[in-house]
Parts: structure tokens; sequence; C-alpha cells
């Protein structure tokens, strides 16, 4: 592994973005990127160079994720609730409760091959929950949807799962290349400093977390022990991590862990706070990085690195040591 | 309720219940108005006197709902209509028989009005279409595009006596958590309209997209000037109504106002506001202010003598009697 190289970020034409800018996602084509405070989401065409809107009045919608079948699903955070964006222009709920409950606000969502959405659920205070004020959960976890029927309009029905018994303040949600492990970022709580964390997926559901990475603690036996806070999190087809972190002074970075979760580099993002991140690219060798300042930028992989790893998979060995040291 | 049922309140008025029937919690009453100054003589002191009573008795008259909206008084029938837009349905009341269900499922729908034939006219809001009742209970689909382009969620509605309908079209019903429909939830305009519906050509079109967020609107007795209030600056518009049912030469009428507004036989304003019921003379002088112990979403006129205030708000509907004499709806 040559990673640590630094990368070399330039920004996308049109940006810096109205507001902030977050949930990155490669459509096959072109990049998604959303502006939530905006209620704007914007296309990015590298063959093309050209920058168009992709859908406005988005309800705040934070992070995106396209499916196998190239289905684009949105987070619209204040609404509480997750949309199929449809190809023709229009936006579908996928109507789905939880034991009744309606969810928390949506931040970041990924899709898996089975094309099953994830998203972290987190309660922010953006969603007033509208006039009648819909009570939040009790938690804060990471939630799947899954389609349980076809419908002829298109959207499907779906059921609401909840995943992650564990998590405080889910924010970024990733999957690993082949779908067996989930990685999400935790902002923590009064007394739990923020992490990333690696979830083995199950037939039956999530093997307990391995925590990855500590942020912002002064535990000096963590390793790593990140500065900062964790937003998104990008996995690269060879099982690098990066992942979006806010530490302060000067922004912030895009922190690089190998696939055994060493800290290999911190990529210094020469604008605002890091909010986001996504690999993505007509090669898949193309690193998209969302900022705080609406600053969207991209930076190449180098050759040679982002490969598919047909080794056998020591990371979920690792995990499976560490999870029953845990236990 | 006998000491507050002072001067001003007719005495053949029957006593309210002292409490609410359906939740079992206190009614809550008046004196509840805020005065503006007697001085100067003849100024808003002696305007506001004309219009509220010393004593404004203010009555509720259902709760125990999610979320009220859409009054309007239904003189035919002799009952107040009103939705629950979180309850999915139209309720009914009158003095006589209390509270029923009129309508449900309702659609979501949000502003109601009546049109010459009495009809009940809805903005349908999360349904995304504008609706009528008729009298064999059915439902007709009145406008559901503008030039071929979806609707927003039509919010509010007035009929003018032409039967020209005019209602908001602003974005705030995809927004709220828990009102969706199966409908499309995107809005496919940049801006909010008031629109309008051509009862000769049963089309509709945009009557003006300057209104801000558009949300309650009202028609002056003369019908020559629309007022809407736009949620987003909290002040309230005016425009010139033409005869095609444009609206031109927009201006801000007043600031500091709530969500809905109706107007009196002599041109008044009443708005929901800050606090409570915000009384405007016709050029948008403030008045004086009617206090309702909860924020207030609309106000519809009624009974027979038109004297009668209703307003919705959150979870209950309340009912205060006043000198002034509303226009009639229908």
């Amino acid at each position: 592994m040559t990673g640590g190289a630094g990368l070399r970020f330039r920004p996308i034409p049109g940006s810096p973005f109205n507001g902030a800018a977050d949930g990155p996602a490669w459509d096959g084509t072109g990049w998604l990127v959303a502006c939530p405070a905006a209620n704007e989401i914007v296309r990015y065409s590298p063959a093309t160079g050209q920058v168009a809107t992709f859908r406005h009045s988005t309800s705040g919608n934070r992070g995106l994720a396209v499916g196998p079948d190239g289905r684009c699903y949105g987070a619209q955070t204040t609404s509480r609730r997750v949309v199929w964006y449809a190809p023709d222009g229009s936006t579908f709920l996928l109507n789905a409760m939880l034991n009744g409950r309606r969810h928390n606000d949506p931040q970041d969502l990924v899709v898996d091959a089975a094309g099953r959405i994830w998203f972290s659920d987190d309660w922010t205070a953006e969603s007033g929950g509208g006039p009648v004020g819909w009570p939040p959960l009790a938690h804060r976890s990471v939630l799947r949807l899954r389609q349980v029927s076809e419908t002829g309009d298109g959207i499907g029905d779906w059921v609401l799962e909840r995943m992650t018994r564990d998590t405080w303040a889910p924010r970024g949600v990733a999957l690993s290349p082949d779908g067996g492990t989930l990685y999400v970022t935790d902002l923590g709580g009064a007394a739990l400093p923020p992490t990333l964390r690696a979830y083995a997926v199950g037939k039956d559901g999530l093997r307990p977390a391995r925590v990855l990475a500590r942020f912002a603690t002064d535990d000096e036996t963590v390793m790593p022990n990140l500065d900062g806070q964790p937003g998104g999190v990008a996995v690269a087809s060879d099982g690098r991590l990066f992942v979006a972190v806010r530490d302060g002074v000067d922004g912030g970075s895009i922190a690089e862990l190998a696939r055994d979760a060493t800290l290999v580099a911190r990529h210094h993002v020469p604008a605002a706070a890091p909010t986001n991140c996504a690999i993505g690219g007509s090669a898949g060798t193309t690193l998209l990085v969302t900022t705080a300042s609406g600053d969207v930028l991209e930076s190449t992989l180098p050759d040679g690195e982002v490969t598919m790893t047909t080794e056998p998979d020591v990371v979920g060995d690792r995990q499976r040591e560490a999870e029953d040291g845990e236990a | 309720m006998t000491a507050a049922a002072g001067a001003g309140t007719p005495t053949s008025e029957p006593a309210a219940p002292s409490a609410d029937p359906f939740t079992g919690e206190p009614v809550v009453l008046g004196p509840i108005q805020d005065r503006p100054p007697a001085e100067p003589a003849g100024g808003a002191a002696a305007a506001f006197a004309e219009l509220v009573p010393a004593d404004p008795v203010v009555e509720r008259i259902s709760g125990g709902h999610l979320f009220t909206e859409g009054p309007v008084w239904d003189a035919r029938g002799g009952r107040l209509l009103w939705v629950d837009i979180a309850g999915d349905t139209i309720w009914s009341w009158s003095r006589g028989e209390g509270r029923s269900v009129a309508v449900r499922p309702s659609g979501k729908a949000n502003g109601l009005t009546l049109d010459r034939a009495g009809r009940l006219v809805a903005a349908g809001w999360t349904s995304r279409c504008v609706w009528r009742l008729e009298a064999d209970g059915s439902r007709t689909i009145l406008a559901t595009h503008i030039d071929d382009v979806p609707l927003g969620t039509p919010n509010d509605i007035v009929v003018r006596s032409d039967g020209m309908i005019f209602w908001t079209d602003g974005r705030s019903g995809v927004r709220h958590a828990g009102f969706e429909t199966h409908h499309d939830l995107q809005i496919h305009r940049r801006s909010d309209l008031v629109a309008r519906w051509n009862p000769g050509t049963g089309k509709a079109a945009v009557a003006t997209a300057e209104a801000g967020r558009g949300n309650g609107l009202a028609l002056s007795p003369d019908e020559l000037t629309l007022y809407v209030n736009d949620s987003a600056a909290r002040n309230l518009r005016a425009f010139d109504v033409t005869d095609d049912g444009d609206l031109v030469n927009g201006r801000v009428h007043a600031d500091r106002t709530g969500s809905a507004t109706k107007v009196d036989r002599q041109g008044n304003i009443y708005c929901t506001g800050p606090g409570g019921i915000h009384i405007l003379a016709p050029d948008g002088a403030f008045l004086g202010r009617i206090r309702i112990p909860e924020k207030g979403s609309n106000l519809a006129w009624g009974e027979a003598d038109w004297q009668t205030l209703f307003v919705t708000s959150g979870r209950s509907v309340y009912r205060v009697r006043l000198l002034a004499h509303g226009m009639p709806v229908a």
C-alpha cells in the first residue's frame, strides 16, 4: 500500500455552491451534490463540464445515493423522509413507519446490492416536525428501508427496520465493496467521543460494532485518535476508507485509513470543513469532497491504488476478533 | 362565565360550557383584548370600539384536534365547517347539534370556502388540487395543473361573486413530515403563486407570482382588492384585481401579520397574528387586537347575523361575538 500520497484537490465547475454542500453520489455518468440550505441538488457531468440543477425545492435534502438499478434516493432532512427522485422529475415518499412511528431526520444514505437503503437517522434542530410536532424516536439509529412488493406506480411498498442499537448521533454511512461491512460515523454525545464504527452485515442484522477510530478524545491509548469531528465516509474498491473530518481552525481534512483501519494520511482540504465524500467517476478513481462553505472539490486517487481485491477478507477476521474481545 | 358576559355580549346567547365536551379541559374565556390608547379622540380606540365589544368573550367550541384550519360558515346549513388537516377530517359544528364529521377523509385539505351555489370548495393542500363537493356527496376536481405544470399545495381559497376562484399555491404542504399523500412531493415551480380558476373556461391560470409565500387571502368588499398574507415576510400584501382575475399593482399593506385574513363589510381587516387577531383599518392602520389562547391559523365570519368570528388555532376552534358585520360567504 502506497497510500498516503498527498491528494490534490481542485474545485469542480460551479464551486462554491450556495450554502453547505453534502451528500455526493456518482450516478454512472455524473455527480449529484446536495445543497441543503439552498434546497437544491446539482448535477455535474465531468464529460461535458456542465453543471445543472437536478432538483430544487428539496426540503433540506442532505444525503444522496444511487441504487444498483440507477434509482436516485435522497434524505430530505427537514421533512423527515427518504424519497425517490424519479426520472420524470417527480419525487415520491418511500412510506414506511418504524413500529408505527415516524423516523427522525435522515442524514446520509447508501444503497446495497439488494436495493436496500441504509440511512443514518439523527435528530437535529432542523425539523420542527410540522405543526403537529411529531415526536422524535427514543433513539438515533441507522435504519434500513427494504422494498417488500412492487406497485404499479413504481414506488413500491417498503418496510423500515432498525439496524443499530449503539449509535448516538449517526451521520455518515457507507458499505464495503462486498457489502459485508457497514461503516458509520457517529458524532457521539456529551460523554462519548465521536467514532468511526464498522459492523459486519449478517443475514439477520448487524454484528456488534467494532470502533475503528475515535475522534477528539484525550485518551492516548486510543489508536487511531483523530482530532475533529467526522462527517461522511467513503470506501474505495480496495477497502481503504476516506472520512471527512472537520477539525477546527483551518477547515478540515480527509482522513485516509487502510483496510486494517490504521491511519495512513490526513489530506488537508483547502476550503471550509468537509462534510462528506464519495468515490466515483467513470474510472471509479475520483474522490469528491463536499464542504460546509459550498466548495466541492475533486481529487484523483493515484493509479493502481484503487483496485478490487480478491484477497481473503482480513478485515472481517480482525472484526470478529475485536467483537469477541469487546463482548 | 356570568362575570365575563358583560356589556357587548348579547343576552340571548346561551352560556358556554365550563369544560370542553371532547377533552374535559376548561374552556378558556375572555375578557381578552388589547385596546389602543384612547387618545387621540376619534382615533384607533374609537374605531376599535365600534368593532369589538368592551368585554369580548372567546369561547372554545371544539377541542382535541391536531391541526385545525379552513373555517367557513355554511349559511344554508346553519353550521361552521373546518378541517383538521392532520386528522384528515372536515368537521361541522352548530349551536344546537354540536360537532360531527362532515367529510372524511379530507385529502389533507386546508382552506375551505363556498361557491355561490353553496357548494364547498377546498384548497386541497397535500392533495395538490382544488376540489368541490357536490350536492350528492361526490367530489369534482377543478384544477390540478397550470399550463401543464402541477399545482403546488393549494393553501387558502376564496371565491369572487362571478365564480372566479382564487387560491394561494405554495409549497408548505410538501414540507411537513406526516402530511404526505401518495402524490408527487416535488414542487415544480420556482415561485409560489396566487392562482385562479375561471368558471367559464374551467382553466386554472397564474394570477400573480409576486405574493411571496402566500398563505391566507381575502377579497375586499368591493372585490377590487385582494389581500394575501406572506408567511415568510410576515406581512399583508394587497393587489388590484382585474376583471380577468389578474392581480396587479402589488404592495405591502400591513406588517407583522400572521397566516390568514378576513374582512368585514366596512373593509376593516382581521388577521391572525402574534398574540391573537389583529384588526386593521381598511388602509392597513393597526386598530387593536383580540387575544386568543392559541396561535390562530385562520378565521371565518358566521352565524345568522355574520357578527361572529370563528378562529381555528391548532388544536381548537374558538368563537367570539363582535359588533362588526363580517362579509358573508356564498
